[in-house]
C-alpha cells in the first residue's frame, strides 16, 4: 500500500480519470436500476390495495344481491346456486348477477360452506388465472342448504389483472 | 506536382510525429475529452430521471383525485337498499398544488370509467384514468327515462317496465353512455342509484345503474 502511494513514476495518473469515469457510469446504472425496481414494486403494491377495494365491494354486492336470496333477507339460497353455478342451468339469472357490474373486471365467484362439503363456482366467462396478478376478496355469508338447514360459509371473489387498467 | 509531393511528405512526417510522439499528450486530450461527453451523458440522463419522477409524482396525484370520484361513484353503486337517495359530490382539486406551475384540471365520466385531465400553462397535459366497477349512465333519471321511452316504448320504472330481452337493454344504454361527459370540477356532481324494471316474460327483474350527472 506504501509502495502505491510513494510511487512517483506516474504509470496509473494517466489511467485514473478512465477509472473515476468508468466507477461513475457504474453507479449511476446502479442507482437508475434501483429506482426503475422501487417504482415498479410500488405500482404493483398500489395496484394491489386498490383492486382489494373493488374485490371486497363486488364481494359485498354480490353478498347481499336479491337474487340470491330465495326465501330469507341476508341467507343464500343453495338452490339458486345449484341453478347459477358453473356450468350455469339457467344462464339468464347467472347473467343477471353480473349485469350491474361493468365489465372492465374479470373476476369470478367462490362461495363455500365452512365444513368444505359444498362448493359453487360462478365465472360469466371462463377466466384463466395462470397467468397474471389475481386479487381475492372474502365476506362471511349464511348459506341455506335447505329450509330445516343453513350453514355458515365464505364467498370469496377472485380478480384478474386486465391489460389496460 | 513538385508542390503536391511536398504537402503529401509534410503530412506523413506530421502522421509519424503523432504516432512517435512519447510525451503523452494525445493520450490525455483523448481521455479527458473522453471522460467530459461520458459527464454530459450522465449529467443528461439524471437531469431527465428526475424530471420522469416529478411527471410520475404528478399523474400519481391526479390519480388520487380520480380515484376518490370514482370510489364515490363504485360505493352509490354498491349499496343495495339506495334507489333514488341523491348524493352530492365536490372534487378536490385544491390538493393538486404540486408546485407552482399553473394547471387546469378537468373531470370527465363515461359508462366505463372516468378521466381527470391536467392542463399545464405550456400547453403540456397528463391524464389519469381510473375504470368503474359498476354500470354507470352519465345523465339524470328523466333523460334516461326518455331515453328508454324512444328505445322501447316504456320508461322502465315499476309501473312501465320494458318488455324487452335483458341484454338488449344493457347493449343499448352501453351505447348510449360510451361517450365522455364532460363535468364541471368546481360544482357538484350528485350521484345516484336507479333500477330499470324488465319484463323478460319470467316475471319483472331489475338491472341496477349508478347516474352521474351535474
Amino acid at each position: 500500500m506504501s509502495l502505491f502511494i510513494n510511487d512517483e513514476r506516474g504509470v496509473l495518473e494517466p489511467q485514473n480519470d478512465l477509472f473515476a469515469t468508468a466507477l461513475l457510469v457504474i453507479g449511476f446504472v446502479v442507482f437508475a436500476a434501483i429506482m426503475s425496481k422501487t417504482y415498479l414494486t410500488y405500482d404493483e403494491n398500489s395496484f394491489a390495495l386498490e383492486n382489494y377495494e373493488e374485490a371486497s365491494r363486488i364481494a359485498q354486492a354480490i353478498a347481499s344481491d336479491e337474487l340470491l336470496h330465495n326465501t330469507r333477507s341476508g341467507i343464500l339460497s343453495a338452490s339458486v346456486l345449484d341453478r347459477i353455478s358453473t356450468p350455469a342451468s339457467d344462464e339468464t339469472m347467472r347473467d343477471m348477477l353480473f349485469s350491474s357490474f361493468s365489465g372492465n373486471f374479470d373476476f369470478s365467484v367462490e362461495i363455500a360452506t365452512d365444513d368444505e362439503k359444498h362448493q359453487w363456482t360462478i365465472e360469466q366467462r371462463p377466466i384463466s388465472t395462470a397467468n397474471g396478478d389475481v386479487i381475492a376478496a372474502s365476506v362471511p355469508v349464511v348459506i341455506e342448504l335447505n329450509p330445516a338447514e343453513s350453514v355458515a360459509g365464505t364467498l370469496t371473489v377472485k380478480m384478474r389483472k386486465r391489460g389496460w387498467i | 506536382m513538385k508542390q503536391k509531393m511536398a504537402g503529401w511528405f509534410k503530412l506523413r512526417k506530421t502522421r509519424i510525429n503523432i504516432i512517435d510522439d512519447q510525451s503523452g499528450w494525445i493520450d490525455f486530450t483523448l481521455s479527458k475529452i473522453a471522460m467530459i461527453i461520458a459527464s454530459v451523458i450522465i449529467i443528461a440522463a439524471a437531469f431527465q430521471l428526475a424530471a420522469d419522477f416529478k411527471d410520475m409524482g404528478r399523474e400519481n396525484e391526479l390519480g388520487v383525485i380520480a380515484l376518490d370520484f370514482k370510489s364515490a361513484v363504485d360505493n352509490v353503486g354498491s349499496d343495495t337498499f339506495d334507489a333514488g337517495v341523491v348524493r352530492t359530490y365536490s372534487f378536490d382539486t385544491e390538493r393538486f398544488s404540486f408546485d407552482n406551475d399553473f394547471y387546469d384540471v378537468n373531470a370527465s365520466i363515461s359508462g366505463e370509467y372516468v378521466r381527470m385531465t391536467a392542463t399545464a400553462s405550456g400547453g403540456r397535459s397528463i391524464h389519469a384514468v381510473k375504470p368503474l366497477t359498476f354500470r354507470v349512465l352519465p345523465f339524470n333519471e328523466s333523460t334516461l327515462q326518455s331515453e328508454l321511452a324512444g328505445s322501447f316504448g316504456h320508461d322502465g320504472t315499476v309501473d312501465d317496465p320494458i318488455v324487452s330481452d335483458y341484454t338488449t337493454v344493457v347493449d343499448v344504454l352501453s351505447q348510449t353512455s360510451a361517450n365522455e361527459v364532460m363535468l364541471n370540477t368546481s360544482m357538484d356532481v350528485y350521484i345516484q342509484k336507479t333500477f330499470i324494471c324488465i319484463n323478460t316474460g319470467n316475471g319483472v327483474n331489475k338491472l341496477d345503474y349508478v347516474l352521474v350527472h351535474q
